[in-house]
C-alpha cells in the first residue's frame, strides 16, 4: 500500500512537472540597441501623458512609457520634458488627493495607480536621455519634490530650441532627419579568463551588419526583426579579443544589438552586451566616440524582434573549406526583373533576396575586373524556419552564362531539375557548379523554372507570374586568382 | 438642534457622495451611451487580432486597450466580436494548458502569460451587451513564415510533424497524431470552460507556416491507410477528393470533440467555422461532411474582392449559394483593408441591398486606422433619433451630464431646456417643472460620423439618471452601445461647459 502511494505520488509529481507553459520571446535579448552619437538638431520632446492618451488611445502602464520614450530614443532624441499634471488640474502621477488625480474609471485609466514619473526615470536613466519633469501647480510641485527626490523637477517647462510634442512624433517618418546615416563600426575589448567551455552570440542590427572577433568575420545579416546566432567557443581562448560590427543604417532607423555569452570550465557566466561603453566611428572617420542608446529590445515602434538565440548560423570562419569568394565590393548587380531586389543576391545575407518573375529572368553580375573564376555557390528559396529554407521558390531549372565579349555562352551544362528542400541550414542549402577555370568579367543566371507551385491565396496564377528566389549567389575565385 | 441639523447634513453629504461614484468630474460606471438600431440593419461582427494593434504604433495594452477597442467598434453599431486566441503559434490570452506558448510582448504590455486579454474581453463585451466569441486559428503554429511568432510546440514535437507529397517534413505536426488532437482539444476547453464565450470561431483560411495545403497530409501511414480503403497503390494525387477527404477526417475527428465540448457546457456555445468560400474541402476541412453532422451552427465564408483583403462586390450572391446548399446561419466576411472607402462602402451596400444579413468586418485596425469606423455606423444606425427617459419628480429640478455624437436638444413637457453640439461634454440645469415627466431627446449625426449614441447622467430630485436600454426610442428597441468616459466618448467632465437654454 505504501509502495502504491509512493508510485502515485512520484507519478503525480513527475506529471505536475511536465505540466509547463512557455513564454514567447524569453530570455528577452538584453543590452541596449546602439549607434551613432546623437545629432545636435534632434529636438527635446514634450510629454503630456493626458493628450497623449486622448489623441492615441489603448496604452497603459509600463507598456506606455516603453511606446512614448521609445518613440524618441530610436530616432535620437534625448531630451525630454514630462509634464505632472494635465493642464485641467489634474495631477498626472500618484498624489495624496486621489480627487486630484486623473482618472477614467470606466476605462480603467487611473493615475494613481501608477507611478509614470518614476518609469519614465528610468527608462531615461537606461538609455542616457535627459528628463525633466515640470508642473506649475504649486501643491504637484511642492508634492513631486518630496516624492521624487531624485528627479529633476521644474515649475516651469523651460525648453530651448526645438521641440516636439510626443503626439505629433512619428519617428518612422522623423528619426531619419536626427540620426546618422552613414555606414558606422563599432566596438569593444573584452577580456577572456580562463578556458571557455562554450560561447554564443546572438546578434542583429538595422539595417546590416557584419560582425568580426579577433578581425575574424563571424557572419553577416540584413533583417533586424530576425537575430542570429552564432557558436564562437573555439575563438574565445583566454586572453583580450575585440569584438567589432560594421553596420550600415536603414531608411528609418538604426542600429545593433549584441549579446554574446560564455562559460568558462568551471561554467560560470559570462556576458557582453551592447550599452553605452562601446565606442564607434563613422567608417569615413579615424576617431573613435561613445556611442547613443538607440532603445532596448521591445520599446518604441521596433520591437517585433525575434526570439534570442534562435536562427543558428555556421559563423563563416568554420566553414569546411576556405573559400576565396570575389569580394562583394568587386561586383555590380543587375537584373532583368524587380531590379531594386538585385543587389540583395550579393549582400552577403541569407535574410534579403532578388526575386525573378516569370521563364527567364536575369541576374547579371559584372566584375570590377577579369578574374579567373573555378565555383558559382547558388542559395535559393525562401529563407523560413529560422535557418532552414523552406524550398519555395527555389530555382528548379536555370543556366549560369558568361560573356565572352560577343555572346553569352554556358559556363556549365543547363540545370534541368534541381532538388528542393534538403532541411539544412541556410548555408547549407546551396547548389555548388564547378568549372574549368575561366577569366570572366560578366556572369549571368537565367531562371528558366522554379519550385513555385504557382499557387497563392487568391487562386493559381499564369507562369508569367513564376518566381524565383535567390537569396545569395557567390562567384569563388581559381587557386592562384589575387 | 443646530448640531444635528449639522451632523444630519454632513451624513446627508457623505452619504450622497458615496452614492454618485462619479465626481463631477467622471462617468459613472452605470452611464451608457445609447442609441436605437435601424429595423433593417444587418448584423454586424468584427473581429479583433490583438497582436496587429501593436505593430499599428497604438500599441494597446492592459484593460485600456481591451475597452478602447471594444468601446470603440460598439459605438459604431457593432454588435459581435470575435477575439483571437492565437497570434500564430503562441496565445492571447493566458493559456494553463501544458505545452501552450504564451505571447509575449512585454515591452507592449503584452506579456500574455500574466495579462488576460480574453478575459477582460468578454467582460467588457458583456457589459455592453455585445455578443462575443473566440476566434481559434488550430492550424497554426506559427503565422505566414515559420519563425513568425512560432510555438515552442512544434519545436518540441518534431517527431509529430507532417509531411509533403515529396516526402519532406512541413515544419507543423499533423493531425493525425491523436497527441496533436488533444493539445488542439485541450485549448478549445480551456477557452470554452473558463471564460464566458458565447461562441467558437474555428478558422481555416489561417493556414500557419509555413502555409499547410493539399500538398500535406503525406505521412507514411496515412497514404497506406488510404490506398488499403480504396484498394488503390502509390501516392495519390493531391487534389483527389476521397484523399481531400480521408486527410480532412483528422481534423474532423478534432471538429467533433469541440462541438461535444460546445454542447456540453453549461451555456452551450456556438460553434462557426470560416473557410474560403468555394473551397469547402480540402485536406484540412470537410465543410459537408461536418455539416451533415450537425457539427456546425453556422458558416462564416471568405471572399477576397480582386486583391488579398479586398472588399468583394458578390458577397451577397455567395451567400445565396450556400444558403441553398446549406441552410444554416451565414455570415460573409468584409475585408476592409484595401480599396477605397467608396469600394468598400460599395461592396457593403451591394451585400446589403443582395439581402446579406451578417455580416463580418475584417478587421478592426483598418476601420480605424483607415476611418472607415462611418460604414458600420451608417449601416447601423439611423441618423436621427428621439429618445425617451424614464419618468422622473421634476419638483425640485436637478442636473445633468451629456454628451452625443451628434448635435441634440433635450425637452421636458414639451419645453426646450438645453440643446449642444456634439462630441462636447455639457453640464446641463435642470429647471423646476411641477410635475412627474420624461426627459425627451433628439439628436442628429453629422454625415460619415464614425459612431453613434448619446450619454448622459445626473441627478433629478433624488433620483440618479443613466441613459441605459430602458430608455424608449421612437426607432425601436434602445440598445447600450459603448460607455462614455472611454474613446471615442471620453468626453472628459472637467472641460463640459454649460448647456444652452433657449
Amino acid at each position: 500500500m505504501k509502495f502504491l502511494f509512493i508510485m502515485i505520488l512520484g507519478i503525480l509529481i513527475t506529471s505536475a512537472s511536465y505540466a509547463k507553459t512557455y513564454t514567447a520571446n524569453t530570455p528577452a535579448w538584453r543590452g541596449e540597441w546602439i549607434w551613432a552619437p546623437r545629432k545636435a538638431n534632434a529636438p527635446t520632446m514634450t510629454v503630456n501623458l493626458r493628450e497623449w492618451l486622448e489623441a492615441r488611445p489603448g496604452g497603459w502602464g509600463q507598456a506606455l512609457v516603453n511606446r512614448i520614450m521609445g518613440n524618441a530614443i530610436v530616432g535620437g532624441i534625448s531630451n525630454v520634458y514630462w509634464r505632472l499634471d494635465d493642464g485641467h488640474g489634474n495631477a498626472l502621477f500618484p498624489f495624496k488627493d486621489k480627487k486630484q488625480v486623473l482618472q477614467w474609471p470606466n476605462w480603467d485609466v487611473d493615475f494613481s495607480t501608477f507611478d509614470y514619473p518614476a518609469t519614465a526615470a528610468e527608462f531615461a536613466d537606461r538609455c542616457d536621455m535627459k528628463i525633466t519633469f515640470w508642473t506649475a501647480s504649486p501643491h504637484f510641485f511642492a508634492a513631486a519634490k518630496k516624492r521624487y527626490p531624485k528627479l529633476n523637477i521644474q515649475k516651469l517647462c523651460t525648453v530651448s530650441g526645438n521641440e516636439i510634442n510626443a503626439v505629433e512624433l512619428k519617428p518612422n517618418k522623423m528619426a531619419w532627419k536626427w540620426l546618422e546615416r552613414q555606414v558606422y563600426e563599432f566596438k569593444k575589448n573584452f577580456d577572456v579568463t580562463g578556458k571557455t567551455g562554450s560561447a554564443r552570440l546572438g546578434i542583429t542590427a538595422d539595417a546590416t551588419y557584419r560582425i568580426y572577433i579577433d578581425g575574424k568575420l563571424i557572419g553577416s545579416d540584413g533583417d533586424w526583426w530576425r537575430g542570429e546566432t552564432y557558436d564562437v567557443t573555439t575563438l574565445l581562448t583566454p586572453g583580450k579579443h575585440i569584438i567589432k560590427a560594421v553596420v550600415k543604417p536603414s531608411r528609418k532607423y538604426s542600429g545593433l544589438l549584441v549579446n554574446l555569452e560564455w562559460r568558462d570550465n568551471n561554467k560560470v557566466l559570462h556576458r557582453l552586451n551592447t550599452g553605452s561603453d562601446w565606442i564607434c566611428r563613422s567608417i569615413k572617420s579615424k576617431t573613435w566616440t561613445p556611442v547613443a542608446i538607440v532603445g532596448y529590445e521591445g520599446v518604441g515602434p521596433r520591437f517585433r524582434l525575434k526570439d534570442v538565440w534562435r536562427n543558428p548560423r555556421t559563423p563563416n570562419y568554420a566553414q569546411k573549406r576556405i573559400l576565396k569568394m570575389v569580394e562583394l565590393d568587386n561586383i555590380s548587380v543587375n537584373a532583368s526583373t524587380r531590379k531594386s531586389t538585385a543587389r540583395n543576391a550579393t549582400d552577403g545575407s541569407h535574410s534579403t533576396f532578388w526575386v525573378g518573375k516569370g521563364t527567364g529572368a536575369k541576374l547579371m553580375l559584372n566584375l570590377k575586373y577579369p578574374m579567373l573564376l573555378n565555383e558559382i555557390r547558388i542559395y535559393s528559396g525562401c529563407l523560413n524556419n529560422h535557418g532552414n529554407p523552406s524550398g519555395a521558390c527555389a530555382l528548379k531549372a536555370y543556366r549560369l552564362q558568361y560573356h565572352d565579349g560577343t555572346d553569352w555562352k554556358n559556363l556549365i551544362a543547363p540545370v534541368k531539375k534541381a532538388p528542393n528542400y534538403h532541411g539544412e541550414t541556410a548555408e547549407g542549402y546551396r547548389f555548388c557548379h564547378a568549372f574549368t577555370p575561366r577569366k570572366v568579367q560578366q556572369v549571368r543566371l537565367v531562371i528558366d523554372r522554379s519550385h513555385d507551385t504557382l499557387r497563392r491565396n487568391t487562386g493559381v496564377v499564369p507562369a508569367s507570374q513564376m518566381t524565383g528566389i535567390v537569396r545569395e549567389i557567390q562567384l569563388i575565385k581559381a587557386f592562384g586568382e589575387k | 438642534m443646530k448640531k444635528n441639523r449639522m451632523f444630519k447634513l454632513i451624513m446627508l453629504v457623505m452619504i450622497l457622495g458615496g452614492t454618485v461614484k462619479a465626481t463631477a468630474a467622471n462617468w459613472h460606471s452605470d452611464t451608457y451611451v445609447i442609441w436605437a438600431q435601424k429595423k433593417d440593419a444587418p448584423h454586424q461582427a468584427t473581429v479583433v487580432s490583438w497582436s496587429d494593434w501593436l505593430v499599428f504604433g497604438n500599441a494597446v495594452s492592459g484593460k485600456p486597450g481591451v475597452r478602447f477597442l471594444i468601446n470603440t467598434l460598439g459605438a459604431a453599431g457593432i454588435r459581435e466580436v470575435w477575439w483571437r486566441t492565437f497570434g500564430g503559434g503562441n496565445t492571447l490570452y493566458s493559456s494553463k494548458v501544458p505545452d501552450v506558448t504564451n505571447g509575449n510582448y512585454a515591452g507592449q504590455g503584452a506579456d500574455y502569460g500574466k495579462y488576460d486579454s480574453l478575459k477582460d474581453a468578454v467582460e467588457y463585451a458583456h457589459k455592453l451587451g455585445i455578443k462575443i466569441s473566440a476566434w481559434y486559428t488550430p492550424l497554426e503554429e506559427a503565422h505566414g513564415w515559420a519563425d513568425n511568432v512560432r510555438s515552442r510546440y512544434t519545436d518540441l514535437h518534431k517527431d509529430m510533424w507532417d509531411r509533403n507529397i515529396a516526402g519532406m517534413p512541413t515544419g507543423a505536426p499533423s493531425m493525425y497524431y491523436k497527441k496533436y488532437r488533444d493539445y488542439k482539444l485541450a485549448l478549445a476547453k480551456e477557452m470554452l470552460y473558463c471564460y464566458n464565450i458565447d461562441g467558437i470561431v474555428i478558422d481555416f483560411e489561417r493556414l500557419g507556416g509555413p502555409v499547410r495545403s493539399d500538398l500535406w497530409g503525406y505521412l507514411p501511414p496515412m497514404v497506406n491507410g488510404f490506398n488499403k480503403h480504396y484498394k488503390r497503390s502509390g501516392k495519390p494525387a493531391t487534389n483527389d477528393p476521397e484523399w481531400q477527404a480521408y486527410r480532412a477526417e483528422y481534423v474532423g475527428k478534432f471538429m467533433r470533440g469541440v462541438k461535444k465540448l460546445a454542447e456540453e457546457r453549461k451555456r452551450p456555445a456556438e460553434m462557426t467555422v470560416i473557410f474560403p468560400a468555394g473551397k469547402d474541402l480540402t485536406a484540412h476541412w470537410d465543410i459537408a461532411r461536418w455539416h451533415k453532422e450537425k457539427i456546425i451552427d453556422r458558416l462564416g465564408l471568405i471572399k477576397h474582392g480582386s486583391k488579398w483583403a479586398a472588399p468583394a462586390p458578390n458577397l451577397a450572391e455567395v451567400e445565396k449559394q450556400y444558403q441553398k446548399s446549406y441552410k444554416l446561419p451565414i455570415s460573409v466576411i468584409l475585408y476592409s483593408l484595401q480599396g477605397s472607402n467608396q469600394e468598400v462602402k460599395y461592396c457593403l451596400d451591394r451585400a446589403i441591398a443582395g439581402g446579406v444579413k451578417n455580416i463580418i468586418w475584417f478587421e478592426t485596425t483598418y476601420l480605424y486606422f483607415k476611418h472607415r469606423y462611418a460604414l458600420p455606423t451608417a449601416a447601423a444606425c439611423p441618423e436621427r433619433i428621439k429618445l425617451s427617459s424614464p419618468e422622473y419628480d421634476f419638483s425640485t429640478g436637478g442636473k445633468l451630464e451629456l454628451v452625443a455624437a451628434g448635435d441634440w436638444k433635450i425637452s421636458v413637457a414639451e419645453k426646450v431646456i438645453a440643446e449642444g453640439k456634439a462630441n462636447q461634454p455639457y453640464h446641463i440645469k435642470v429647471p423646476r417643472i411641477a410635475s412627474r415627466n420624461r426627459l425627451q431627446i433628439e439628436c442628429t449625426l453629422s454625415g460619415n460620423t464614425p459612431k453613434a449614441g448619446i450619454a448622459i447622467q445626473g441627478l433629478i430630485g433624488t433620483t440618479q439618471v443613466h441613459s441605459n436600454a430602458q430608455w424608449i426610442s421612437s426607432q425601436g428597441q434602445v440598445i447600450t452601445l459603448a460607455q462614455p468616459g472611454i474613446p471615442p466618448f471620453l468626453a472628459p467632465l472637467d472641460t463640459a461647459i454649460a448647456g444652452g437654454v433657449k
